[in-house]
């Protein structure tokens, strides 16, 4: 507990210098790096206007997402003001898309929350304490890492059954062999700075060091792998969703959209093609502003000295 | 050896006599390293050991300055390190104010850290990059207890005007200043906590000459204000001739010279030693002097040779009870090698006379100083083993 503690403390520092852990002068040159670069200028349109869809679905969408509408089946154009036409079921494609950014973006953020809180553990405790915690808990990681990580998936899924908070965590165990060795690199690289031994030497235990001094250093690396990981576990769901492996067929994500359309694509190219097409335009948008945050955060790249 | 102890140890430390005690004395330290090995070799046994110091005995006074100087590699910032425990010695004890600290629970050992301070080589490596100079310097006082909330902030303040800097930097990241600047940060960290003892592992190595000197002279005045002993590593000479008190001379993790600034400067027995003040670079150079060059490099600490460290590439080397046996530091006065030494020899000034605490490491201390300065050694190829 007291390490969550600290770790939240970390966050909700009211030093004006520091904003959710990352240094001003950071997001101070985000900013520069957004205002030159037109390609993570796209990304951040991008994935802000993904972003807006997911918060505000039940505004924008124009009609019931789940509401069936028998007369108007395959429709290419909906009679209301759905512009994108309807489905196998009558209902309208532009609301169902509306609502599976939110289910998509929600499992790609989740998953990686959970690969992210473990991986990071792993990875921190790893490369601080070294030696045999160190060999010990890597062999594990790259046990972890022999299996492709869909497989994995699709193993928990079907242990755990389907279901959107199953998807998120079976798809969160995927991704920890990725942080819990960018972490422990960083951390390796960080253990041997003189401000470890420095903090040693005014008296700060293991633990604060590596939770107080440490930690806060591995926050760019981690913000970076957290956006273009994002990117994967969205395409990941799409790929279970479109198994029919993921959340409830009914419930609107853009790959369980994608696997229904399949069925159609001759008579009602719309169904299959658009969900397609918002997976592909929103990975591109988050690998954007993934550049972009690594433009802006990588210390070795911009901080020489 | 026994010399040595016989002069820093009067043995009856009771309390009420702790002024003539050294503030920090260490006996026989060796701090060796694992080399990286594999899972079979280390099962087999064959794991190495780099012995990065290696058997070494110093006392440090109160308030005094003790300079160590050595080339790269030569284990002084080790020696720094296992010190102020920030190693843990493989070897040896540590005494510091009459106290074994050579094993200490990790509450003694944070009572320690506020009696022992380092300095640091790299001022930009040893501040946390993601913490503003308030908090670094802040941290230190809060985990010892002496001050937080609006007391913590003015001490900060106070301790950034004592080093030069000024008290609206607290809000600043190490990165937004200069070398300088930063090392003066790491000073102030040192002192934040009134420490007895400072190691300063090269804390002007980094930085330009100008800003040396800038360093060092605070520094001085901070040992003045603090009454703080130091130990100052470093392979400047000229910088350790300004600032120490007495100076030690290390080659392969052991001290092959030891003694009072004046009987190193002005008398260096050890070839070693003679061979480092030659290298000093002077302006009116005259060229019939005799520069010691030494040849190679040092051998590596893993296998170091089994009589005297320096044997395979003293430029004195006499013969094999060189390779064999290993000399112990001895006192340098009244030993037959001390004499004169001819003209051409550089930097030993003939008048001087070196006094009891002037100590070296060498087999030609118990041999003639005629013989000496005559003497041929063999080629580096040619001697025993």
């Amino acid at each position: 507990m007291g390490i969550l503690a600290n770790v939240f403390a970390r966050f909700v520092d009211t030093d004006k210098a520091r904003v959710f852990g990352i240094r001003t002068d950071m997001l101070e040159r985000l900013g520069l790096v957004l205002g030159r670069d037109r390609k993570a200028q796209l990304g951040v349109a991008i994935v802000g206007i993904v972003g807006f869809m997911a918060a505000f679905a039940p505004i924008l969408a124009p009609h019931d997402p789940m509401g069936q509408d028998f007369p108007v089946l395959l429709e290419p154009q909906f009679v209301g003001a759905g512009a994108l036409g309807t489905d196998s079921y009558g209902r309208d494609m532009l609301s169902r898309l509306i609502y599976g950014a939110r289910i998509s973006l929600l499992v790609g953020i989740g998953a990686v929350a959970v690969g992210a809180i473990i991986g990071m553990v792993i990875g921190l405790v790893a490369g601080f304490f070294g030696g045999l915690v160190d060999d010990v808990l890597m062999r594990m990681i790259d046990i972890f890492w022999a299996f492709p990580y869909l497989l994995v998936a699709i193993m928990l899924v079907a242990i755990f059954g389907q279901g959107l908070w199953n998807v998120i965590i079976a798809l969160g165990f995927a991704y920890i062999d990725d942080f819990a060795r960018i972490i422990r690199g960083e951390v390796l690289a960080l253990r041997e700075e003189e401000f470890t031994l420095a903090a040693r030497s005014i008296g700060l235990t293991s633990r604060e060091i590596m939770v107080g001094e440490i930690f806060p250093n591995t926050i760019a690396p981690l913000l970076v792998m957290y956006t273009v990981l994002v990117a994967r576990a969205m395409i990941a769901e799409a790929t279970l969703s479109f198994l029919g492996l993921g959340v409830r067929p009914s419930t609107p994500t853009w790959g369980s959209l994608l696997g229904q359309g399949r069925g159609f694509v001759t008579e009602a190219w719309w169904i299959g093609i658009l969900p397609g097409l918002m997976i592909v335009i929103t990975v591109f948008g988050i690998n954007l502003f993934g550049d972009a945050l690594r433009d802006a955060f990588d210390v070795r790249r911009s901080e020489g000295g | 050896m026994n010399s040595l102890e016989s002069e820093i140890e009067p043995e009856t430390g009771t309390e009420t006599e702790t002024a003539a005690e050294p503030l920090l004395k260490a006996t026989d330290l060796q701090k060796y390293f694992e080399t990286e090995t594999g899972l079979t070799e280390r099962i087999l046994g064959n794991q190495q050991y780099v012995k990065a110091v290696d058997g070494v005995d110093l006392s440090i006074d109160r308030q005094e300055t003790v300079g160590v100087v050595g080339e790269s590699g030569c284990g002084k910032t080790t020696l720094g390190r296992t010190l102020s425990k920030l190693y843990e010695p493989t070897g040896g004890t540590i005494e510091f104010d009459g106290e074994d600290i050579t094993d200490l629970s990790s509450k003694e050992l944070r009572e320690l850290r506020s009696r022992i301070q380092v300095i640091f080589q790299d001022p930009l490596s040893s501040l946390n990059p993601r913490k503003t100079v308030g908090e670094i310097l802040g941290k230190p006082l809060e985990i010892h207890d002496i001050a937080t909330g609006e007391a913590k902030r003015e001490r900060v303040a106070e301790l950034l005007e004592e080093v030069g800097l000024q008290p609206s930097h607290a809000s600043r990241y190490p990165h937004e200043f200069s070398g300088g600047q930063r090392q003066r940060i790491g000073i102030a960290r040192a002192i934040s906590i009134e420490p007895d003892l400072i190691i300063a592992d090269e804390p002007v190595s980094a930085l330009d000459v100008s800003v040396q000197a800038q360093i060092i002279n605070m520094m001085k005045r901070l040992q003045r204000k603090y009454d703080l002993s130091y130990v100052f590593i470093a392979h400047d000479l000229s910088v350790v001739k300004h600032i120490s008190d007495r100076v030690m001379v290390m080659y392969l993790g052991n001290i092959v010279e030891q003694g009072p600034k004046d009987a190193i400067f002005n008398n260096p027995q050890h070839p070693y030693t003679r061979a480092l003040l030659s290298s000093i670079p002077t302006i009116d150079e005259t060229p019939e002097k005799r520069r010691t060059a030494l040849q190679g490099t040092p051998p590596s600490p893993i296998d170091p040779p089994s009589g005297c460290p320096f044997s395979t590439r003293c430029p004195e080397y006499i013969g094999p009870e060189c390779s064999d046996e290993h000399p112990e530091l001895e006192t340098v006065a009244d030993k037959p090698g001390s004499i004169d030494a001819p003209e051409d020899v550089p930097t030993i000034l003939e008048e001087y006379e070196s006094p009891e605490s002037h100590h070296a490491a060498c087999h030609w201390l118990e041999r003639s100083g005629d013989e000496r300065w005559s003497h041929e050694a063999p080629a580096i190829g040619e001697r025993g083993e």
